[in-house]
């Protein structure tokens, strides 16, 4: 099998599962027989469909881990991203792998989910049970196999395990599960679980304070693509710049949670509106601009769990520093400084990333846009952003002038010149043993100093112009940490020296 | 499958979808406006079409495989629906026929001196926090009402500590918050009278909220509860 179609293969299978993964939302949001979980169904036996066309060997099997689904032994990072109901519903039932086989239909699939999602099926799957229970539901085209070595076909060893993957994988399932969760109470009028969503933030925290490809993973979520997925990601990125200026954690729990929750209000917008792929109607529009008002009213409804900067953010962040976007409050509000962060996070997560009908900017091209549209935006929270962030945010994949890629680990003194991990060097080949794994974007080698020659963004490769290097700063970076600034300048450098 | 499996499902769970579950759905009445009932008429006619084209007569059906009708049906329906939203999924569609932003190659080289501009005011995550906190309660005393109004008020009082005896007081300083509020928004003096009329209604929501509060506790001083 080519190269080429190992990928396309992948490429398909991918998109089944991150299907499966939205179904798997909508089946808890929603009832079963609803139109939304109709509408997922449907699109799922679809896909299905185009990967048996596509040659993908049937029945196509999906394997999961703890943290992580796999396809044919490979993680499926990105699909994962928002699967911690599915993962845990597998885990609970002891399911190592699904097979899903081409003459599978919409009723037998949301049946065999029955199995797999409704808690009182929890024990239908056991080893004793299994059989007569798939012949009782109609379910012939799903198998589910028991992560027992007795379960014929079980490939969970062949998994490869990556406790780094792992542990950053599941801290971003656990964030977007816990706003998954609020969302959904939200949308049935429970009271929301704040205080376990400050939990996660602060766990993430932590997280966030040792070299973790946590923010690296937040640049390709596919599920779910604006609400739950967005909204973690205004997190991480409110998160980064706000360590930065060295708040206290609690300080720091608050801002994450207002981040996160910043449109819950969203939960109470109809999903036909919320989703549409078309521009919306003056009605829908109406509708639409109601989510911060609406999440602020959620949140006040919580008061004694929620921080008045959380209410705050919710209502402000679409709210310019003058007084325009809106709501448009009877009396101007002075939006603090969490809703301009939170509103320039926002803005710049959604310029970066796919919407039904665009596709996605790269950082510096968002960043061209908004800095073009600069009164929108309270200006010093905005180059505060810029700089914490850089032309080539933590977790960009870059391919540098002399043919050698990597991903960026950190920010240097100048936007433009990150440190790079390389993942292979020169002309693509790969890293010699004395060669530095890491470089600082910028630093002579051979007597020319590198730069990044282009970035791949979600869907597609963009040219990066040749930048000027910017005179030395005489003070320090206002947003970067003497750790990272050591860091900085010793990259890239012999150990000797 | 178990009896244990199977308890009685009551009608506020959802369905764990036994083939039990598929019972046919009653007709809906002509001009019937739930659309579930029509979407559930429409399948059962797409199933009987389905029978018709086969020309087995039903006992083949079920004999041959129970479930064989059903299948053909969610086929036949799966291709409609194909047929009416062709492509409409994000990842399958030509990336080519998104829009993509034009952005101006000159303005991405200038970006690393706009980002190192000298900040006139450091930036502070915590500042204006009160300011749009009682903005943001005020908005709701205005626009909302029953028990949403209620907590705002409620909040006001007990979070910016108003209380009938020092309410003028404690207004006068919401009041300069509003006042700085308007300015930095970017609005001059003359706005101000305006302003304060709104503010004035927000102050009224706020008596009127503590106002029965004192009424009852005088009410309960006078008479004492019975035992």
């Amino acid at each position: 099998m080519t190269t080429t179609m190992i990928g396309r293969h992948r490429e398909v299978v991918k998109r089944f599962t991150i299907e499966l993964v939205e179904l798997t939302l909508n089946r808890e949001m929603h009832d079963r027989a609803s139109s939304y979980v109709a509408d997922s169904l449907h699109q799922l036996i679809s896909t299905l469909g185009e990967c048996e066309a596509a040659g993908v060997e049937m029945p196509l099997q999906l394997q999961f881990g703890e943290r992580i689904v796999f396809y044919d032994g490979e993680p499926l990072d990105s699909p994962s991203l928002q699967a911690a109901r599915l993962l845990k519903a597998c885990s609970d039932r002891n399911v190592a792998m699904l097979s899903f086989r081409p003459q599978l239909t919409a009723e037998e699939l949301n049946r065999a989910l029955d199995l797999l999602l409704h808690p009182r099926n929890r024990e239908a799957l056991q080893r004793d049970n299994r059989d007569r229970v798939l012949k009782a539901f109609g379910v012939r085209n799903v198998d589910f196999t028991l992560n027992t070595p007795a379960d014929p076909g079980n490939r969970r060893s062949a998994v490869d395990a990556n406790p780094e993957l792992d542990k950053a994988v599941g801290q971003y399932q656990d964030l977007a599960d816990v706003l998954q969760t609020n969302h959904a109470r939200a949308y049935r009028d429970l009271d929301l679980a704040i205080d376990e969503a400050a939990g996660v933030v602060e766990r993430t925290i932590a997280e966030l304070e040792e070299p973790s490809t946590l923010l690296s993973l937040a640049t390709h979520d596919d599920v779910d693509r604006f609400t739950v997925g967005h909204s973690v990601r205004v997190a991480l990125l409110t998160l980064q710049v706000a360590r930065q200026l060295g708040l206290a954690r609690e300080q720091l729990v608050s801002i994450g949670t207002a981040a996160l929750m910043h449109d819950i209000g969203k939960s109470k917008v109809p999903q036909e509106i919320l989703f549409k792929c078309g521009r919306l109607d003056e009605h829908e529009w109406h509708l639409m601009s109601q989510h911060p008002r609406l999440g602020a009213e959620l949140l006040l409804e919580q008061h004694s769990e929620v921080d008045p900067c959380a209410i705050g953010a919710a209502f402000c962040h679409h709210m310019g520093p003058h007084g325009h976007g809106y709501p448009r409050p009877k009396m101007p509000i002075l939006p603090s400084g969490t809703s301009h962060l939170v509103r320039v996070s926002d803005v710049f997560e959604a310029l970066t990333s796919v919407r039904p009908y665009k596709q996605a900017l790269s950082p510096m091209e968002a960043f061209a846009i908004m800095f073009a549209h600069e009164s929108d935006f309270e200006p010093n929270w905005l180059r505060a952003f810029a700089r914490t962030i850089g032309l080539f945010p933590t977790g960009t994949r870059v391919m540098l002038d002399d043919g050698s890629h990597g991903m960026v680990l950190a920010q240097g003194q100048d936007p433009s010149r990150p440190i790079v991990r390389l993942f292979a060097g020169a002309e693509g080949r790969d890293l010699l043993p004395d060669e530095p794994d890491s470089i600082l974007i910028g630093t002579e080698v051979e007597g020319r100093p590198r730069r990044v020659l282009a970035i791949n963004t979600q869907d597609r490769v963009v040219d990066v112009p040749e930048f000027e290097e910017l005179p030395v700063l005489s003070t320090p970076h206002a947003c970067l940490s003497e750790d990272l600034a050591r860091a900085a300048a010793n990259v890239g450098r012999p150990q000797d020296e | 499958m178990s009896s244990s499996h199977q308890a009685p499902r009551t009608a506020s769970e959802p369905a764990t979808g036994s083939p039990s579950d598929h019972a046919p759905t009653p007709s809906p009445a002509a001009g019937d406006p739930d659309f579930r009932a029509a979407l559930a008429q429409w399948r059962l006619q797409l199933r009987t079409e389905v029978k018709k084209v086969s020309s087995l007569p039903t006992a083949m059906f079920d004999t041959i495989d129970p479930m064989l009708e059903m299948r053909l049906a969610e086929c036949t329906e799966t291709m409609l629906h194909q047929l009416q939203v062709p492509g409409n999924h994000l990842l399958s569609t030509n990336n080519e026929d998104l829009r993509l932003e034009e952005v101006d190659q000159e303005a991405i080289r200038a970006l690393p001196k706009r980002f190192a501009k000298h900040d006139a005011t450091p930036v502070d995550l915590l500042s204006n926090l009160n300011a749009e906190y009682f903005g943001v309660l005020a908005d709701m005393c205005r626009t909302q009402d029953g028990a949403i109004r209620e907590r705002a008020v409620g909040l006001i009082c007990s979070d910016f500590g108003i209380t009938n005896d020092g309410l003028e007081e404690a207004t006068e300083e919401l009041w300069r918050m509003t006042v700085a509020a308007n300015i930095d928004a970017g609005n001059d003096r003359d706005s101000e009278p305006e302003l304060r009329a709104e503010f004035d209604q927000v102050t009224k929501v706020m008596q009127s909220s503590l106002q029965p509060k004192v009424d009852q506790d005088e009410s309960s001083n006078a008479t004492p509860r019975q035992p």
